[in-house]
């Protein structure tokens, strides 16, 4: 190579290269780009974590939606509270010895993201904090602006320093010890704790929440882009305990199967997230070796049916419903465990059930010849009504609900389901006939297509009735459509339900995963609540001993909050040995939307004066 | 507690002595004249708010101020007339008529009780409740007994004659005591006899065969859809003789004799002087209170407002001689203290103090006096005092959702709280006892107000 061909090198660089190679190494390596979970020990309880707080609290700061919330009646009675008022004062004085918004400081410290984990130390529980900060002057500052307040009201005067490596340990009177590791904030309660994030920082270790095997599941079944998460062992929290045995044979019936997935927990998790209007939650608890090797699992087997989807759920949404549940269980293998899964009390008081319902099948035992026979999927359904038949509305206004079960042999099975039905209403009317004359029901059958729709209604006196009462809710009605048996408190809606299922086709392919679902219509439930405004003040008013007025202003709380509602969805079941539940609700709030017209930042927090 | 239950059993063994009216049973007509303040006695607070705690429920310290800025006569009409009522009770009433079930329907009477326009009114009508005892749990319809008592309200201080013959004619008490089963030829006696027994003459003032024949004035008085019906088929037109009187008598008739025997003028007069003055007159006494009820043309009100004016209600003996009703106790340390309460949850543990409203035990309605008083309902008493007063930390709070200030308004809220509650001043060993456990604490004071021996008294 020529002298005249080699490349110019500028003096400057070489001059000044121990700069470029010397400040790289100056920080420590390992601040810059790590996940938190990375440092953090693996072996916590449980972690929290929260990612972009900071952004989302700019965003509802400059929203729309904080001035609805602000303004409404229960927020002006918090904003009002003197521990608010102390709050804020307590923020005053900060800013005021700072010269900088409690905001930023949030922002600067906490505001991207935070991951806290907990253990049992040899001194005790250890919490320890990470936070990742925007950047390393932003952190600082933070903390010297804390450190500023901190010093000026005489809280934390003592620091003690010590040298670990690269890193500068600060502890504070012995209850507080922290690092800052470039622009990420390692704290805890205890100092040791600390250490251990170090050796993770320098590699010395690689015990960390990233590696963990016990943890790993947890990335898989929390939301993506979640705002909150969580998980913990709880294997490892003191006096976990489920209870083994439930008193309310319902509440068994609807939740048992989380009971059984608490019990067999090695790992729960949880995670909420925010996007546009909706809300998201997840909950996963993912089963250990208990769920498949106990004997004590068998008793839950009636909670994980096997189910053949048939596609009438999504008929159903159609209908204008205001809410149904779904739910699937292997009601004969639940009833065969009940002494199992309940206390003794609530198992005794199945028993006259029994008695009861084997009267009302006419003699049939209920145990061993009616339950067996229903199918795993049992639909509830409520649906507004709209009282054509009657003169006005009834005072107060309840939905029709329906039960929809499955029949395995709905050829021999229906008329004796019929039979109990007129079984049932014939006792009601003696009843009533022996008290004082009471009005009978009255069987008025109909035709709805092909299907047979028995349906019971009270005398045509009552629907002449100028303020009809509660009882004018009630049409009794019954109807067997293909393997499907539909028992409904109003006519209206089993004539819905029956036009539902007609030309449904029967399901033959299982799907293997029973899953209970449960869907609630904003606008619906926002109708009824309507309707039936004048019960709710009333009651209210009994209850909290309010005037009309105040009542009036605490119900509108209700409406306030409800207004906002799209729908919520909620769904739980089995996949694997992961049991889950989602819960979606969507609202026509848009916080992003609204805050597209406001810059985040520096506007929110002149927002947030209060 | 133990010395207070010992102190409390002192008190019940031994009641106030039959009452004596100036002059060894006497003069008896002399301490139904107007008690005259300052010549009879003082008019204090301690004078008011004893005639608070009789007419109305507890001695609200507005109602007490109200009383000392007239004169007795005036302060017991202006509190016993009837004011429009008030919007709250409006809506309150209409919609549990239309939805409420049987604890809705009691909670909506206690919320009148403790918010309605018209306290001495809802009082009087829980008098007449007892006295025309009727229950739910057989007339087994709410609407219905709402109605009753709404008669109770609207008829309750008027002739006593039109009250009646408006009871008889109630659908509720028609079905509580059988009126479709009495028909011509085989009268049921059950209304008659209670007429006579229980609403309108005392026992020893009629006979065997005046029920029989009264019952047959009764007959075909039906209930039908809900309402009144006079059947005419099942009535028995032909003459009876009730009571000495004569003719082609019919239920009307019936009450309209009973309620001219001048015995009734006693008997109702001597059992509103037992429900609002004291438990035991003498002979003497319920012979002026006859006279007097009778020269008021048998009004209630009007009677009431003379008793409860009179120098025999404000006589020394008279002073906390009553046991506290359950509802004198809880509605009126309600009251008193101005705290709020679930009305559903206060009805509650009146019942377990003894009083269900809407279902009195029996015909006969609740025994009254030392009845209300044992190691159950004395149970139920203190803790409905806890409650009540929001004394922190306890669960029984919870459940009576009661919500009371403690007292943060009031300049020295210890010293007002024992004037509300004893204006006539504990005994200074009592007060200081009251006092030390309660350290200060406005609602540990309370709620040892609400649990003293001298509190279950009024």
């Amino acid at each position: 190579m020529s002298p005249s061909s080699r490349p110019r090198i500028p003096c400057a660089v070489l001059l000044l290269w121990p700069l470029f190679v010397a400040v790289p190494i100056a920080v420590p390596t390992a601040a810059r780009s790590e996940s938190l979970d990375a440092w953090m020990p693996d072996d916590v309880i449980g972690y929290v974590r929260v990612s972009g707080l900071g952004a989302q609290v700019d965003r509802f700061l400059a929203s729309d939606l904080r001035k609805e919330l602000e303004s409404l009646p229960m927020a002006q009675e918090l904003l009002s509270h003197p521990n608010w008022k102390k709050f804020l004062k307590e923020v005053e004085n900060f800013e005021t010895s700072t010269g900088q918004s409690a905001l930023s400081v949030f922002r600067g410290l906490l505001g991207e993201e935070v991951l806290v984990g907990a253990r049992i130390g040899l001194g005790g529980p250890e919490v320890i904090l990470i936070a990742r900060a925007p950047g390393e002057k932003e952190l600082e500052k933070s903390l010297q602006l804390i450190k500023n307040a901190a010093e000026q009201r005489g809280v934390f005067a003592e620091y003690k320093s010590r040298q670990r490596g690269d890193w500068t340990v600060e502890s504070v009177q012995d209850k507080l010890a922290h690092v800052r590791i470039g622009s990420v904030w390692a704290a805890s309660n205890s100092s040791a704790a600390i250490d251990r994030v170090l050796d993770l920082v320098e590699g010395k270790s690689t015990s960390s929440l990233q590696n963990a095997a016990a943890f790993s599941r947890a990335r898989q079944d929390t939301l993506k882009d979640a705002l909150i998460s969580a998980a913990v062992r709880p294997q490892f929290i003191p006096n976990y305990a489920i209870p083994e045995k439930v008193d309310n044979p319902l509440g068994s019936l609807i939740a048992g199967a989380w009971t059984a997935a608490l019990d067999a927990a090695d790992l729960l998790c949880a995670s909420a997230r925010v996007s546009g209007g909706d809300l998201e939650v997840k909950l996963a608890s993912v089963l250990g070796k208990k769920a498949d090797d106990q004997k004590d699992w068998k008793k839950y087997a009636g909670f994980f049916p096997e189910v053949f989807p048939d596609g009438f759920k999504e008929r159903l949404e159609k209908k204008g419903v205001l809410a149904y549940t779904q739910v699937q269980r292997n009601l004969a293998k639940w009833w065969e465990r009940r002494e199992d899964l309940l206390t003794s009390k609530a198992a005794g008081g199945l028993i006259e059930f029994s008695n009861v319902m084997s009267i009302v099948f006419g003699g049939r035992n209920f145990q061993d010849e009616v339950l067996p026979d229903l199918g795993p999927t049992v639909t509830i359904v409520a649906r507004n009504q709209e009282y054509k038949s009657l003169a006005a509305r009834p005072q107060p206004a309840i939905p029709g609900f329906a039960g929809i079960f499955q029949l395995k042999n709905a050829k021999d099975s229906s008329e004796g389901i019929v039979a109990a039905f007129y079984t049932l209403v014939g006792i009601i009317n003696a009843d009533r006939a022996q008290k004082k004359g009471g009005m009978s029901m009255i069987p008025r059958p109909k035709k709805v297509g092909d299907v047979d729709l028995h349906t019971v209604s009270f005398g045509s006196a009552m629907t002449k009735d100028s303020r009809p009462g509660l009882l004018h809710n009630f049409t009794p009605s019954l109807a067997v459509v293909g393997s499907k048996v539909i028992i409904s408190s109003s006519e209206e809606l089993a004539q819905v339900i029956v036009e539902a299922l007609q030309g449904l086709e029967e399901p033959t392919k299982a799907s293997g995963a029973a899953r209970d679902s449960l869907a609630v219509d904003g606008a619906a439930l926002r109708s009824i609540l309507k309707t039936n405004r004048d019960v709710l003040v009333e009651d209210n008013m009994l209850k909290r001993g309010h005037s009309k007025v105040e009542a009036e202003q605490e119900i509108g709380l209700l409406f306030d909050a409800l207004q906002h509602l799209r729908d919520l969805r909620l769904e739980s079941g089995r996949k694997g040995n992961v049991m889950e539940l989602e819960l979606k609700v969507s609202t026509d709030l848009d916080t992003k939307a609204a805050s597209q017209s406001a810059p985040a930042g520096a506007k929110a927090e002149k927002a947030v004066k209060l | 507690m133990i010395r207070s239950a010992r102190r409390l059993s002192h008190a019940i063994r031994s009641p106030s002595a039959p009452q004596e009216e100036s002059g060894a049973g006497g003069d008896a007509d002399a301490g139904l004249e107007a008690y005259r303040p300052g010549v009879d006695g003082p008019w204090t607070r301690d004078e008011a708010s004893h005639l608070a705690r009789r007419m109305v429920f507890g001695a609200p310290s507005d109602l007490v101020a109200r009383i000392l800025s007239q004169t007795p006569s005036e302060a017991a009409a202006e509190i016993l007339a009837e004011k429009p009522e008030n919007e709250d009770i409006r809506f309150t009433s209409d919609i549990s008529r239309q939805v409420a079930g049987l604890d809705g329907a009691q909670a909506s009477w206690i919320y009148r009780m403790l918010r309605g326009s018209n306290p001495a009114r809802e009082k009087l009508a829980l008098f007449w409740h007892g006295h025309f005892a009727t229950s739910e749990r057989k007339v087994d319809n709410v609407r219905l007994m709402l109605r009753q008592v709404d008669l109770f309200r609207t008829k309750g201080a008027g002739a006593f004659e039109d009250l009646l013959a408006a009871v008889a004619r109630d659908p509720a008490m028609l079905i509580w005591l059988d009126g479709n089963s009495n028909r011509k030829g085989n009268p049921n006696e059950n209304f008659a006899r209670e007429l006579f027994e229980l609403f309108a003459l005392g026992i020893g003032h009629y006979t065997e065969v005046d029920i029989k024949e009264a019952a047959r004035a009764f007959t075909g008085w039906h209930v039908k859809a809900d309402e009144f019906w006079f059947n005419e088929r099942a009535h028995d037109a032909e003459p009876k003789r009730v009571l000495g009187r004569e003719g082609t008598l019919d239920g009307g008739d019936v009450i309209r004799i009973c309620v001219e025997e001048p015995a009734s003028a006693e008997f109702i007069a001597s059992k509103l002087y037992e429900f609002y003055v004291h438990p035991a007159p003498t002979k003497a006494l319920r012979t002026a209170l006859g006279k007097a009820f009778s020269a008021a043309s048998r009004r209630t009100g009007e009677f009431l407002v003379r008793l409860l004016s009179s120098r025999a209600f404000f006589s020394a003996r008279t002073r906390r001689a009553l046991v506290t009703t359950p509802a004198d106790f809880a509605v009126g340390s309600l009251a008193t203290l101005g705290a709020r309460a679930n009305a559903g949850a206060v009805a509650r543990s009146m019942a377990a103090m003894g009083q269900e409203l809407l279902a009195p035990p029996s015909v006969k309605g609740w025994e009254m006096g030392e009845a209300w008083l044992n190691s159950t309902t004395l149970l139920a008493r203190y803790r409905f005092a806890v409650s009540a007063a929001g004394v922190e930390g306890d669960k029984a709070e919870q459940d009576l959702g009661a919500r009371w200030d403690g007292g943060s308004q009031l300049t020295d809220p210890v010293a007002e709280i024992l004037a509300r509650f004893f204006p006539e001043r504990l005994s200074p060993d009592v007060e200081k006892a009251l006092r030390s456990s309660a350290s200060g604490d406005a609602r540990l004071l309370a709620a040892g107000c609400l649990q003293l021996p001298e509190h279950q008294f009024f």
